[in-house]
This record gives structure tokens, C-alpha cells and sequence, in this order.
């Protein structure tokens, strides 16, 4: 069924994860279209983390699947991610190792050769200004530093689609709104953008798309606008969070 | 604002070593007992639910090293006794262990029986058999000792001649008697006693240092983490002074290691010096004085390193600690069994009374059951708790005098410099994971150490401590083959076993990249087996290059140092990844030391291979070790993708290791059922063969079934060829059986043929009619039920059924028919070996073609016959 719609790059369907009898996830169904910034809301324990490491192939779904461009998470892992970088709420990274080092490391993994990772990193290290630090070990970064650093490994291979999990949590203001500028430009590329979020006016400025989890399932799916239409017309995504979000949590 | 008032010192002591505890017993908890369930209500805060693979296993290896460890030092302390008597063995005996003494003994009772047979030639046949056994007895007893090549030959030579005239009594057992720690240890004569205290007293001393040193270096990661722990003690509203007090609790009493290491040695110690039940508080006052001592040390060390070095120096004094605590153990271990050290340490005790005097365990040891005067013990006990209480308050006041402007002088991560670099990026000449490994390697000092100089401490402690073992150590090659296999093997302990550990949390960085993660570990274990291999290489050079008349006397032996390091690279990250907890957050714990053990039993016993008499043994312990490493990667390769999984495991299916298992349940079963029935019955030898036989088979069998079911293996009985789609096929199987195993039998008689025509091979022949259990004539219709029946059906399900069929999982049908027919031939005796081999070969191929596991089973029964039809088995 997937490579009908060309468009359609993430596509979910009836994803269950349980950890022992706590279900993570429950039957979540989605689809994202390629060249849109996707944002996936939801509370403290919505399942956002969870849906983002099985896209990665980091966990195994208990039920249903997740493919990217058709390919399955989990049993095409290693082709899914020759086409996905991935930014994780918390990077940690190896020790004694610079920050020039891992980006090295990790181009090469991607089979890219040494001028060409200069070549690469260069622009993104100097955008999110991060050079003077690309000589300590990155062990030693700030939590704000290490994001930078993940974010241009994950940026490295240049990506269709970039999955970044809280992206700028820890940046300071100027490093986000470099990222704002970043991530709009990739979409305008053609590139698509799925990223976890709780800050409701980040997504409200920078998402074509989005979906609202809470307990695990879906709550709401759609752009702006159709999610708007759903509560009342000029309403903030805040309201329309609460309201939808809010309800699920109260259901429990 | 919140009202409770902030505990007091005492009370915020009390809640630090209690959570401490708590940890301790957490950990202790992860051991599960029982099958792999999923847990009971599992809430989102503990969905941890693959960790904890302790399991009883872990538990009960724990248990074994304790108990060998107090037994070593039980053993240890009696030795240093006989040292400072100078107690020797006989000299006009030759000294043989008990074993082998116990052997000879046997030989000489049924030699001298031979001699009433009539019949020469039986005779003489019998009486070649057992010298042939005198002589492989002599050989074993002889390599292990400390000679030269040259020396073993003239030392074997003179042994046979003397048994051949005066039998046994011309040997001796080696002393093993007076094991155990008692008041008879102290040594009678004062002057021989005075140093026996003194060298125990040196070796109470010595825990100081050994302690401080366990405390700091090894895996103490949190000292040089970015996140100290004590940093975050620091925030609550609790007096430094506690919370110092606390740490050093923590590093003493509340150590396990205090417990496990220093206290048996502490209560023998004062056993041996005739105290009796007055040993145990001794004991006990002893190790908590000693613990405390080196716990201020410990902590005031820790306070000072960590304020003023920065986080990667501090990763280098670690370093050193590391070296420091290896070479403390060595010496508190070597000490009980190395004659010059036991010499050295009665020197220094005797040249510093001082020393001694000074210290109150030497003049509680001193004092002996004698019996101080009353008033003379109080003042020892007062000396105890005061100079303890002063260490303690000195510790802490330091350490708050240290800290008085701040615990860290830098603050959270920013303690290296931050360099104004350009951001170029680095260039290197090895690219990918070994690029990375190596860069590891070269800049943690703490990794370097533990890779490259600790592996090497033990071999070369003893060259420089004992010359005469370096003479021996150098002049002869097998020796040599097993010291540089030893370090090769043994540079994986840091290397290879803690691969997947070391990603730690970077483990998601893997995964977020193109490549499978079995061929980056691959890849990883790869690098440090060529690193263990080079490494290996360095050492024999070495050797060769200090010892002008050492000689490559096998290249086989050569071949199989380089073999061996290579597997064990595979074995070691195997049993390392299979063991990772990855969610462990704390690193002491996501790898558990028994594993270690584990790892080192391994190593032995393939270290035994460059002592191996027969070629036998040594294909054995090839063909196990490689089958061994091929299992733990196949269980790797399973898993790989579920390690970032909390709760997901690969599907089951059937795997090598289950072969393996089974087999060894199997080999350990039928014995035991033997016994029991030579116990409880009085059938017939063959009777009870067959009977113990079918009844472990049966048992193994469908313990393996249940299990297997059990755990939702799919299609189950497909997998294990006990059925197969096609019916109509079930024919055709069984003709292709009876088919393989004619031509096995046909093979096998060629062999024995050619045998045959070899009289130098004749030995062989012997060996195998004698070591055969089958009198022709007795019970046939037992041995036809054993060898027809019970054989085929048990044997072609564990070696065709699990091990062939795990084996193919995963590998091409030539490897997985190889593979399966040398573990098969291996359990059968030495002579029919090459036959075995063959029947092996022809049963997988007949499995292989067909599916189903009739056919092997018909051409092992088919091979059967053919020999017992012959009587040649």
C-alpha cells in the first residue's frame, strides 16, 4: 500500500508498544507527507519518546508497524536510516572524544568521505555557532551544546527526513531561532521534519502539521487550521491542546 | 518555606550509609530466581524488565569465588607458616600430587596382580597397557611442574626407572594435609613465630594501601564523572561534616569488599595465632579498624583529587591507583605462595620493629594465647578506637578544610579549559569504529592502563620475583606459548568483555546510524582481537629476546596461541554483550563479576591446551572453544536489535547454545543415573548402561522438548526435523538414511583396515578394545536395544536434532555438517574418532537432504549394526 501515495513518507498503522502490562502506545495511526514540518504534541508521558524510537528502530513495536518511504522501522532498519537523522531528547556522547571527532565518526559511518564532512559540517557548525567548542570533548558540552553537536551529526548526510525529539530543548533563544530558520529551509528543500514537542507556541509558528497524543493514543491529527475547526475558529493551539489533550487525560 | 528542621549529623549519617545499603541490597535483588516472566503489574517507572540476567547462575558462581576465596586464604596462611618453619617436602621421594601418587599407587596394586596371570601373551599386552598409562601419568605431572624441556625428559626418565623398581614407594604425595587455619599453624619455635606475626601483621598493613587503592582507581567512575555524587549530596541542608563522615562509611564498613576480602583473612589470621573462639570479634574489631583507617584515607584522597585536578587528569591518577591495587593484591596474595616474597616481607618485619610495635594488630597477633595482661588489652583497646576516632575526625576535618572555599573549583561540566579553536576537524589514518576504538584507547589512560600494563603485571611480577621460574618460563616453549597466550586472552578483560558497556548511554548514536549493529560489534571485537593478537606477538618476542636457547618446538602450538587470542576476542565481547545491562545506569554493576570468572575458567581451559598429551584433547578443546564462540555470537546476532528494548526479546528459536546445553546435560546426566543405579541395583554392567542411558536421554530430551515449548518457539517440530510438510516424502527420507549410514559403515571398515595394516597404530587399537565397555557376549539383546535403538534416537536428536539445525541457522549447510559431526566425534572414545566422524558427516548430509531427523536416526542405527554385526565397534 505505501509507495501508491509517492507523497507519503512516515506512515503508522495500529502501532501498540507495552512495557509489561503499561501500554506505551495504543493502536496509534498516522501518516506524514513529505515536505511538511510534523509535530507530534502531547503532555509528560503521551507516548512521544516511545513513537520516536520505534521510527528509529530503537524498540521493537509490541503490535502493527511504522514504515518510512516503505520501508519497515524495524526489519529495514539499517536502509531507514541511511534516509532519517535523528536527534534524541538527551544526547550523550562518547567520552574523550572532541566534538570534531564524533562529527567525523559519524559522517564516515554515513560513508562520506573526509573534504566532504568538512565540507558539510562546516556551514552547520557555523550557524549554530558552536566552533570554538568543536576541540573540547564533547562529554564535557552543556546540554544546549550537546544538542548542537547531535543535531549536526544528524544533519550530516543531508537526510529526507529528520526526526528530532524536543529539538531545542536547551538551546538558548538565539541557537533556537537558528534552528526555526534551519528546519523551514530544509522543508523548503523538499526535506521532511518530524519533531516532539511541548511548547505549544513552537509548533503553533513553525508546523504545517500536527497531531496531539495523550495516554498513549491520538487525540487530534491535521493542520492548524482543521484542528481549529474542531474546537472554535480563532482559538490558540493552546486552547485546542487543552481542550483535546486536557479531555483524555480527565477520561482516565 | 518548609518547617521540618534538616536532620542533624548523626541522623544524616545514619540516612547516607542506609542508602548505601540500599543500594548494596538492590543490588543483590537483581539476582532472580526462576523463568523469564513478564513482570507482575508492571508500572512505566520500572520497565526494566530484561535486566537483572543474574539469575541463580550469577549467583551461585558469586558464592563459588567467595568460598575459593576464603579457601586461598585459608590455604595461604597455613603455607606462610610452612615457609617460616622451613618445612620442606621429603627429598629422597619424588613429590607427585596426590593424584597422580593415588594413580601409581592403583598401577602398582594391578601389576603386581598381572603376575599371577598364565597366558604371556595376555600378559605382556596387559602390562605394555598399564606402563603406556605410567608414562602418560608421568608426562601430566611433570609438564605442570616448573622445568625446562630438557629437564621435563631426564625428570620423566628417572621417574619410570624408579617406578619400575621400586614401585610406589618411591614416591610421595605432596603435603595437603594441615589445610586448614588452626591454633597448630603458629609456628613453635618463638624466633620462627615472631616472624610468622610479623609477615601477617606486614600483610594487615598492606590492606591499607589496597584499599585505598580499590577505593579510587578501577571502577570508581563516579569519581571523574561530570555529576559527582557527592555533589549532589552537597545540595541538602546537611553539615559537610556528615556527609565526609558519611563517604567514608561508604568506603569502609559499608564496602563489600571489606567483607569478602579482609575479613576472612583478619579471622584466620588471629585463629592462626592461637586465639580460638576469640578470633571471631578479634577478628572482626581487626577488619572494622583496618576498614575505617583506609576509608579516611580513601576520603580525604578522593575530596583532594577531585578539587584540584581536572576531570581528565583525574581519569589518569585513577589510572595509576589501578596499577597501584593490582600490584597491593598481587603482593597480599603472592605473598602466601612465592617463598622469596614470604622472605622479603620476614626481612622488612624484622628490620622495622618499629613498625610493628606501632601497630596494636601486631601486638594483639604477638601476644598470641598467651594472654596480655587485662590491663595491657584495655590499653590496646583504647589505642584502637582512639587512633580510629582520630583518623575519622582528621579525614573529615581535612577534607572540610580542603572544601572550605567549595567542593569543585569549577563549575558543573565546564573543568577542562575551553579552547578557542577554529573547528577544524580532525583527520586520522584509521577511519570508522577501529579509528575511534584506537582514539579511545590512546586518550583514556585509565583504559590503556587496564589494557595494556595490568595484563602484564602477573607474568612479569613472577619473572622478576622468582628467577628460577624465568629461567624455566624461557626455556621452554610451551610455557612460553601459554604466557603470551594468558596476556592476550587476558587484555580482553577491559577490552572485549566491556564493549557494549562502554557505549553506555551512546548506544542510541549506533542506531541512529546505517549499519547494523552485530556488524558494528563485529567490527569493534575485530579491532581489539587484532589488538589482543599484536599484543600477543609483542609478548613471545619478548621471551625469545631474554632467552637465547628458547626454541619453537611445535608450530601447531605457535598456531594455536594466535587462534586462541583471536577466539577469545570473540568469546570474551560475546559473553560481554550478552551480559550487558544497558540500562544500568551505575557502571560497577552493568557487568557482572562472575561473568569474569566465567571468562577465566574459559581461558584456562584452553590455556590447558599447550599442555595436552594427546592430539585428542586438544581437537576437543579446539572444536569446544570455537563452538562455544559461534553460540554467544549467534545469541548476539539475536539480540542485537532488542538491546535499546526494555521489554521486547528476539523470537526464540532453535540455536547452537541449546545444542550445546543439552548435550552437556546429557553427558552429566548419564553418569549420575549410572551411579544411582550401580547404587540401588544389582543389573548387570551393560543393563545398567543401556537403562542409565535411555533414562537421561528421555529426561534431557523432553526437558529440552518442554522448555522449548515453553518458551512459543514457532513451528517447533518442523525446526527440529521431527516433521516435515510432506508426508509422501517420509519414504524417500529413510531410504536416504539407510543409504549414508552403509556408506559410513563401508568407511569405517576401510579405516580399521588401514589400521590394520599399521602396526605402529596397533596402540590405538588396543587402547579402544580395552576402554570398551562392551564384552561381546554379555546381554546382547541390551546392547543391540543401547547401541540400535537408544543411540541413534538420543544422539541424532541432540547432535542432528539441536546442534546441526542451530548450527544451520545461521550458517551454510558445509560448516553447519562439519561443525555438528566434530562435537559428535569428540564424545566418542579416541579410537573411532576419524570413523565417528565420518558417521557424523554421512547423518547430517542425510538430514540436510531430507528435513526430517528419521533419516540421521536410521543411518546411525544402520552404522550401528554394520560394526556390532562385525564386533568392531
Amino acid at each position: 500500500m505505501s509507495g501508491l501515495d509517492n507523497r507519503v513518507l512516515v506512515e503508522i498503522h495500529g502501532l501498540t508498544k507495552t512495557y509489561g502490562s503499561f501500554e506505551a502506545v495504543k493502536q496509534l495511526d498516522l501518516t506524514v507527507a513529505s515536505a511538511q514540518i510534523f509535530a507530534l504534541l502531547g503532555p509528560n508521558g503521551a507516548g512521544k519518546t516511545t513513537t520516536i524510537r520505534i521510527l528509529m528502530g530503537i524498540l521493537a513495536p509490541t503490535s502493527g508497524w511504522a514504515r518510512i518511504a516503505g520501508l519497515d522501522c524495524f526489519k529495514d532498519r539499517v536502509e531507514v536510516k541511511r534516509r532519517v537523522g535523528y536527534l534524541p531528547d538527551e544526547p550523550v556522547f562518547y567520552d574523550y572524544l572532541r566534538g570534531s571527532e564524533i562529527i567525523r565518526f559519524a559522517g564516515e559511518m554515513h560513508g562520506l568521505s573526509a573534504p566532504e564532512i568538512k565540507r558539510r559540517a562546516r556551514p552547520l557548525v557555523e550557524q549554530l555557532e558552536f566552533a570554538d567548542a568543536l576541540d573540547e570533548f564533547a562529554a564535557n558540552y552543556s546540554r544546549g551544546m550537546k544538542k548542537k553537536l547531535a543535531l549536526t551529526c544528524a544533519m550530516l548526510h543531508d537526510p529526507v527526513l529528520l526526526i528530532l525529539d524536543e529539538p531545542t530543548s536547551g538551546l538558548d533563544p538565539f541557537a533556537t531561532r537558528v534552528l526555526h530558520g534551519i528546519l523551514r529551509d530544509k522543508a523548503a528543500q523538499g526535506r521532511t521534519i518530524f519533531f516532539s514537542t511541548h511548547l505549544l507556541d513552537q509548533a503553533e509558528r513553525l508546523c504545517t502539521q500536527l497531531a496531539i497524543m495523550a495516554r498513549g493514543s491520538l487525540v487530534a491529527n491535521g493542520t492548524l487550521a482543521e484542528l481549529r475547526g474542531r474546537v472554535s475558529h480563532d482559538s490558540s493551539l493552546e486552547e485546542i491542546f487543552f481542550s483535546l489533550a486536557g479531555n483524555s487525560e480527565s477520561a482516565d | 518555606m518548609n518547617n521540618s528542621q534538616p536532620p542533624g549529623s548523626v541522623r544524616a549519617i545514619w540516612i547516607v550509609g542506609r542508602l548505601a545499603l540500599r543500594r548494596q541490597i538492590n543490588r543483590w535483588l537483581t539476582y532472580r530466581f526462576g523463568r523469564r516472566t513478564q513482570p507482575f503489574g508492571a508500572k512505566r517507572s520500572g520497565t526494566r524488565t530484561k535486566s537483572g540476567r543474574g539469575s541463580l547462575f550469577g549467583a551461585v558462581l558469586f558464592l563459588l569465588m567467595v568460598v575459593s576465596g576464603v579457601v586461598v586464604t585459608s590455604a595461604g596462611i597455613v603455607r606462610i607458616s610452612q615457609i617460616t618453619q622451613h618445612i620442606r617436602q621429603p627429598r629422597d621421594k619424588f613429590v607427585v600430587t596426590p593424584y597422580t601418587y593415588a594413580s601409581l599407587n592403583q598401577v602398582d596394586k594391578a601389576l603386581r596382580q598381572l603376575k599371577g596371570l598364565k597366558d604371556p601373551r595376555q600378559r605382556k599386552r596387559l602390562q605394555a597397557m598399564w606402563e603406556r598409562d605410567v608414562e602418560g601419568l608421568l608426562a601430566g605431572e611433570v609438564r605442570w611442574g616448573a622445568y625446562t624441556d630438557a629437564e621435563q625428559s631426564v625428570r620423566i626418565r628417572q621417574m619410570e626407572e624408579i617406578f619400575r623398581y621400586q614401585g610406589v614407594s618411591g614416591f610421595a604425595p605432596a603435603q595437603t594435609d594441615a589445610f586448614h587455619v588452626s591454633a597448630a599453624t603458629l609456628p613453635r619455635a618463638p624466633a620462627a613465630r615472631a616472624v610468622f606475626i610479623g609477615i601477617l601483621s606486614l600483610l594487615f598493613v598492606l590492606w591499607i594501601p589496597l584499599s585505598v587503592s580499590l577505593a579510587l582507581g578501577f571502577n570508581n567512575k563516579d569519581l571523574s564523572q561530570v555529576e559527582w555524587s557527592l555533589e549532589w549530596l552537597y545540595i541538602f541542608p546537611v553539615p559537610a561534616r556528615a556527609l565526609f563522615l558519611s563517604r567514608l562509611l561508604v568506603y569502609s564498613i559499608f564496602d563489600q569488599m571489606v567483607w569478602w576480602l579482609l575479613l576472612p583473612f583478619s579471622l584466620f589470621a588471629f585463629i592462626a595465632a592461637g586465639y580460638g573462639w576469640a578470633a571471631m570479634p578479634l577478628g572482626v574489631a581487626a577488619t572494622i579498624y583496618l576498614a575505617l583507617l583506609a576509608g579516611s584515607i580513601s576520603t580525604v584522597a578522593e575530596v583532594i583529587l577531585r578539587k584540584y585536578l581536572s576531570l581528565h587528569r583525574l581519569k589518569n591518577a585513577q589510572a595509576l591507583f589501578t596499577v597501584l591495587g593490582t600490584l597491593c593484591l598481587l603482593i597480599f596474595y603472592a605473598a602466601m605462595f612465592s617463598t622469596p616474597i614470604v622472605d622479603l616481607l620476614a626481612r622488612i618485619a624484622g628490620s622495622n620493629p618499629v613498625l610493628l610495635a606501632c601497630n596494636p594488630i601486631a601486638l594483639a597477633l604477638g601476644s598470641g594465647s598467651a594472654g596480655l595482661p587485662s590491663w595491657r588489652w584495655l590499653g590496646l583497646i583504647l589505642a584502637l578506637t582512639g587512633g580510629v576516632l582520630a583518623a575519622m575526625l582528621l579525614a573529615t576535618a581535612a577534607s572540610e578544610w580542603v572544601t572550605a572555599d567549595g567542593l569543585v573549583r569549577a563549575g558543573g561540566p565546564y573543568q577542562g579549559s575551553r579552547q578557542g579553536g577554529e573547528g577544524r576537524i580532525y583527520d586520522g589514518w584509521l577511519r570508522g569504529i577501529a579509528g575511534r576504538e584506537l582514539l579511545l584507547l590512546r586518550r583514556d589512560r585509565n583504559l590503556l592502563v587496564q589494557v595494556l600494563i595490568v595484563p602484564l603485571l602477573i607474568p612479569a611480577y613472577y619473572l622478576f620475583v622468582d628467577p628460577h621460574l624465568r629461567w624455566v618460563l624461557t626455556g621452554n616453549f610451551r610455557r612460553a606459548a601459554m604466557v603470551s597466550f594468558l596476556v592476550g586472552a587476558y587484555s580482553f578483560v577491559s577490552s572485549a568483555i566491556p564493549l557494549l558497556t562502554r557505549e553506555n548511554k551512546t548506544l542510541w548514536f549506533l542506531y541512529s546510524l546505517p549499519r547494523s549493529l552485530i556488524s558494528i560489534l563485529i567490527d569493534k571485537t575485530l579491532f581489539w582481537a587484532a589488538f589482543g593478537v599484536l599484543y600477543g606477538a609483542i609478548v613471545l618476542t619478548l621471551l625469545f629476546h631474554f632467552s637465547p636457547n628458547l626454541h619453537v618446538t611445535s608450530w601447531i602450538s605457535l598456531l594455536l596461541v594466535f587462534y586462541g587470542i583471536a577466539l577469545y576476542a570473540f568469546i570474551a565481547s560475546g559473553i560481554g554483550i550478552l551480559a550487558a545491562d544497558v540500562f544500568e545506569t551505575e557502571p560497577r554493576t552493568q557487568l557482572k563479576v562472575s561473568l569474569l570468572y566465567l571468562y577465566f575458567a574459559l581461558t584456562g581451559m584452553y590455556a590447558a591446551i599447550f599442555y595436552s598429551i594427546s592430539l585428542w584433547t586438544t581437537m576437543a578443546q579446539l572444536v569446544l572453544s570455537t563452538l562455544l564462540a559461534f553460540a554467544l555470537w549467534q545469541k548476539v546476532r539475536d539480540s542485537a536489535p532488542y538491546l535499546l528494548d526494555p521489554t521486547q526479546w528476539p523470537p526464540r528459536i532453535i540455536s547452537l547454545a541449546d545444542g550445546l546445553v543439552a548435550a552437556l546435560a546429557f553427558f552429566v546426566a548419564q553418569p549420575l543415573f549410572q551411579a544411582l543405579f550401580q547404587a540401588a541395583t544389582t543389573l548387570p554392567v551393560t543393563v545398567q548402561i543401556t537403562a542409565s542411558y535411555l533414562m537421561a536421554g528421555l529426561s534431557v530430551g523432553a526437558a529440552v522438548l518442554i522448555v522449548l515449548w515453553i518458551q512459543n518457539v514457532p513451528d517447533l517440530w518442523r525446526q527440529l526435523g521431527l516433521m516435515i510438510a510432506d508426508k509422501r516424502r517420509t519414504v524417500r527420507a529413510a531410504m536416504r538414511g539407510v543409504l549414508w549410514g552403509g556408506l559410513a559403515a563401508l568407511g569405517a571398515l576401510a579405516y580399521l583396515q588401514i589400521l590394520d595394516r599399521f602396526p605402529q597404530w596397533h596402540v590405538w587399537k588396543q587402547d579402544a578394545e580395552f576402554t570398551s565397555f562392551l564384552t561381546p557376549g554379555a546381554q546382547p539383546l541390551w546392547v543391540w536395544l543401547l547401541l540400535v535403538v537408544a543411540a541413534p534416537v538420543i544422539e541424532e536428536f541432540l547432535f542432528r536434532g539441536l546442534i546441526f539445525n542451530g548450527l544451520r541457522r545461521t550458517t551454510g549447510p558445509i560448516p553447519a555438517i562439519i561443525g555438528s559431526a566434530a562435537l559428535f566425534a569428540l564424545v566418542h572414545p579416541p579410537i573411532s574418532v576419524i570413523a565417528v566422524f565420518g558417521l557424523g558427516i554421512a547423518a547430517a548430509i542425510s538430514l540436510e537432504q531430507s528435513g526430517l531427523l528419521l533419516a540421521p536416526i536410521l543411518a546411525h542405527a544402520v552404522y550401528n549394526s554394520c560394526m556390532l554385526l562385525l564386533n568392531r565397534l
